[in-house]
């Protein structure tokens, strides 16, 4: 069988076409890192690439997202079993006083399909837990998710926190959600500030890679 | 403190009514929306006692009139602790404060991951439990105002199936056409298109308006693509526009948003009027707006709350206001308000310097 069929069955969110096809895949004996990484994570890219050109939408995304992951769930032990690390580890969650995750959610979809390991937090999430989880895990990477221009100031409020905790250096911070912009992000410190889901993961991919 | 008020020489009605038809009005009608502490605040500067909304209405010269029935049915869903059901649809909301106030948001969705047993099996209520009487009578008491009937939930599909299921299984279930989601969808149009139904046949000739919503555009971009709301959601609206049209009533709706790219299917079905109108998201400043759709629709909203309404000085709003009328009054056609509920992080004489400008700048 070839890739292609898999990648063309998560870009179209058929999951349990993607689920046939992997399993399908591990029992011709291909690797399963290829399986992943030009199967699964090649879909998500293309994916990614079109919802940040209006070429696809939300719903697009998550059913896509819902099929890579489906072929993940069947990956991941096997993945675990041969050695192979993620790229990176990331902790994400919508900030204290907010309860709207689908931005946040897809963010951590398409980290999750970049190759990154993914500690998602939830939503209202209280200041400290973010340095947490992330010191909990040996995080790389922390993403803060603001939806209203209400809660946005509790990211400030977090950046400050792990700054307080003495680790600011230790993680790269990225922030996103509709009222944030780059200047806001500049004001408070952040690392990165991303528009789309799609961006997120570039800019992560890009942080984790020259980080190795 | 008080607003001084345009000269009026017509009342809220017949100035709504003009606007929906683009003709000269002797100011622009008014409106108004806001989450729960600036409206105290506002108040409190105003000298309004118990918050009381109509008080504030006739201060800030507010010509419309919401009516929808009351449910006094039956509770059918379940209590759950800590949260609030709604008995009309069975959302649950809590109170969740943040650093300027807080919202009631949704906390549980009684169908989220559910089975199609569970999502056939929800419970509806019926439109005999709706109390018609009152809402009469607030339409007897408001019959100077520019009155409507509806609200933005009303019609509205991906919001209301994403409120009890959440939103990521609405859209994925919408885009799929899982048949008991659609089903659910079908059941719950079907309750509000009856209220409404009964509610206009008894109130012929006392409505000016009908307003329905649905929320089509992220910050960025379209929510969903044209052909998902072309076959999903276009057939359902036009059901309320056609009933509204058979009273001879216009047709506001509600979107959030980027939501321009669903206007020409607006106008096409019979649409008259969009709210919301946020100039910060794509595709929706009022000179984008107004090239491509002045004189086929009227507009509602426009003032940003979340530009200089909230964090800019009073002077930065009055200018706000002043660049928007200019942009929006020729032609008439404008409904001024805010593009959604006013926040609590504005400052309160910002919202006054906002609502003077309206009445300074806004007379034709």
């Amino acid at each position: 069988m070839n890739l292609q069929e898999i990648c063309t069955a998560v870009e179209l969110g058929k999951g349990k076409r993607v689920k046939e096809l992997v399993n399908q895949a591990v029992d011709e004996g291909m690797s399963v890192k290829v399986i992943l990484d030009d199967g699964l994570i090649r879909a998500m890219g293309i994916v990614g690439e079109k919802f940040r050109l209006n070429e696809v939408y939300v719903p697009e995304m998550l059913v896509a997202a819902r099929a890579m992951a489906m072929g993940l769930a069947i990956l991941e032990p096997l993945l675990t079993a041969t050695g192979v690390k993620p790229i990176g580890k990331v902790v994400i969650g919508t900030v204290r006083g907010d309860l709207h995750d689908i931005g946040k959610n897809l963010v951590a979809m398409m980290m999750k399909g970049m190759g990154a390991t993914v500690y998602d937090l939830g939503v209202d999430v209280p200041d400290h837990t973010y340095v947490e989880k992330a010191e909990e895990v040996g995080a790389d990477i922390i993403c803060l998710s603001a939806l209203l221009t209400t809660t946005m100031p509790a990211i400030g409020d977090v950046i400050k926190d792990i700054e307080e905790s003495g680790v600011r250096d230790k993680y790269y911070i990225m922030v996103g959600g509709a009222p944030v912009s780059q200047t806001y992000a500049d004001q408070v410190g952040a690392n990165a500030y991303s528009a789309n889901a799609s961006d997120a993961a570039d800019i992560a991919k890009k942080h984790l890679i020259s980080k190795s | 403190m008080r607003i001084v008020k345009a000269k009026e020489t017509m009342t809220s009605k017949e100035r709504v009514i003009k606007t929906f038809r683009h003709e000269k009005t002797d100011r622009v009608p008014i409106d108004y929306a806001a989450n729960p502490t600036i409206h105290h605040k506002l108040c409190e500067a105003l000298g309004i006692k118990d918050d009381d909304f109509l008080l504030l209405y006739e201060a800030l010269g507010v010509d419309y009139r919401e009516i929808w029935p009351k449910y006094v049915g039956p509770l059918i869903y379940p209590e759950i602790e800590g949260c609030k059901v709604n008995p009309e649809y069975g959302f649950y909301t809590r109170w969740i404060a943040n650093q300027s106030g807080g919202y009631e948001d949704f906390c549980h969705f009684p169908l989220k991951d559910a089975d199609e047993e569970k999502i056939r099996s929800f419970p509806f209520p019926s439109p005999d439990d709706y109390d018609y009487e009152t809402a009469l009578d607030q339409m007897e008491k408001y019959k100077n105002y520019g009155v409507y009937v509806g609200h933005a939930g009303i019609s509205d599909i991906i919001n209301s199936t994403g409120r009890v299921m959440g939103m990521e299984d609405a859209l994925v279930n919408l885009f799929t056409e899982d048949e008991a989601t659609l089903a659910y969808v079908e059941q719950m149009l079907r309750v509000e298109f009856g209220v409404m139904e009964r509610l206009l046949d008894k109130a012929k000739g006392k409505v000016d308006f009908v307003f329905l919503g649905e929320d089509l555009g992220t910050q960025i971009a379209p929510m969903i693509s044209m052909e998902m709301y072309r076959r999903v959601i276009k057939p359902n609206h036009k059901r309320f526009v056609d009933l509204a049209a058979s009273y001879n009533l216009p047709v506001m709706i509600h979107t959030c948003g980027s939501s321009s790219w669903a206007y020409e299917d607006f106008i096409e079905i019979g649409v008259q009027a969009v709210d919301t109108l946020q100039p910060e998201a794509a595709n929706m400043s009022p000179r984008y707006l107004k090239d491509h759709f002045g004189g086929r629709l009227s507009f509602h909203g426009c003032i940003s709350t979340t530009g200089a309404l909230a964090s800019g000085t009073k002077e930065d709003v009055i200018e706000d206001v002043k660049k928007t009328l200019s942009i929006m009054m020729p032609g008439g056609g404008y409904h001024f308000a805010p593009t959604h509920q006013i926040q609590d992080n504005s400052p309160v004489e910002n919202v006054i310097a906002m609502y003077q400008a309206a009445h300074t700048y806004g007379v034709y």
